[in-house]
């Protein structure tokens, strides 16, 4: 069915077609929220609450914005939200422990390789873990979910310019943290 | 184009946001300038690192999990209506069980034959004992003066 159907029909209390939207994302927001709290229980409990507050607010969308959109707009809320309350920082390495596959999308079947690939993406999450919680949602939208810019300045509330600005930044901090793991990369390559 | 330039574009390049003649700048000053390569490159490992990050398949019955809230949610949105109605049913009941009660009490029963006695608002005075309150009260009714 077409979304805006399944949308009407969500907002006049059809559940069949809500459960056809949570169906179709859910996946995506709980891996957006995995990255954004380190943990998967609170990513499960998270997702959830994010599409309670979809179905309650479903009667106030208007199509100005993507229904991706504005459901990465409750979620970034409840990220954000969330990881000003937590009184533990962000481990990202907990997933790790938690059964978070790391390397599963590298590309070589070589042990030393997935290894070494492994090694760099642990560095790399706890390099996300000192962003700032709105910077790791910035990039991690942009990055990771590829939303535009535009798309991207509507769900933060920001400007265009503004969302520019704070993915430049982070993208500098990444860089600098990353920098010795990355030149190591280089080194075993040369090597 | 310089270094600052280059950096300050460096991310809407990453992101394919550059137009047609932005990129042409940004290629020229890359292959003439090392440190600025090197950077890109970082930036651009970074990005496909990220991009490259494993997603997970979702926990079991997370999709039921959500629906019974969904459906818990529906029953508390309809829960106030029936808070009201219910009470207001139940009194509608007990008033009309009321009525057709007294009608049917009044038409089985003969009138009476008893004589209203006149009521003065006084008679009660004789029961009451000396210095109680009720006494006192009818004294000052008939201004101070005892049967």
């Amino acid at each position: 069915l077409e979304e805006d159907i399944l949308i009407e029909r969500s907002a006049g209390g059809d559940s069949g077609a809500f459960r056809v939207l949570v169906e179709r994302y859910q996946r995506e927001i709980f891996n957006y929220f995995i990255r954004s709290t380190g943990s998967l229980d609170d990513a499960e409990d998270l997702t959830q609450q994010c599409f309670i507050n979809l179905y309650r607010s479903l009667g106030r969308y208007r199509k100005k914005a993507s229904l991706r959109t504005f459901i990465y707009r409750i979620a970034a809320n409840l990220a954000i939200s969330f990881s000003r309350k937590r009184k533990s920082p962000l481990s990202l390495d907990l997933l790790v422990e938690g059964g978070y596959d790391m390397a599963t999308r590298y590309p070589s079947d070589l042990p030393e390789e997935k290894l070494h690939a492994r090694e760099l993406q642990r560095a790399y999450l706890r390099s996300l873990e000192n962003l700032p919680a709105e910077w790791r949602t910035i990039i991690e939208l942009r990055v990771g979910k590829e939303l535009s810019y535009k798309e991207i300045a509507d769900i933060m509330d920001r400007s265009v310019p503004s969302v520019e600005s704070i993915l430049f930044r982070a993208r500098e901090k990444l860089s600098v943290d990353m920098a010795p793991f990355l030149e190591d990369q280089d080194d075993k390559k040369n090597y | 184009m310089d270094c600052s330039d280059f950096r300050r574009l460096t991310g809407r390049m990453l992101d394919g946001a550059v137009n047609r003649k932005e990129a042409e700048e940004l290629g020229l000053h890359v292959a003439s300038c090392e440190d600025c390569r090197e950077a890109f490159a970082r930036l651009e490992g970074l990005t496909n690192l990220h991009a490259g990050l494993p997603e997970i398949g979702l926990p079991g019955r997370l999709t039921d999990r959500i629906m019974d809230r969904v459906a818990e949610l529906d029953v508390e949105r309809t829960g106030w209506l029936w808070k009201i109605l219910v009470p207001a049913a139940a009194a509608v009941f007990v008033l009309l069980g009321i009525q057709i009660g007294t009608q049917i009490t009044d038409s089985l029963l003969p009138e009476s034959e008893v004589n209203h006695a006149e009521v003065t608002g006084l008679e009660y005075l004789d029961d009451h004992p000396p210095d109680s309150f009720g006494r006192i009260m009818g004294l000052a009714a008939r201004g101070g003066e005892d049967e």
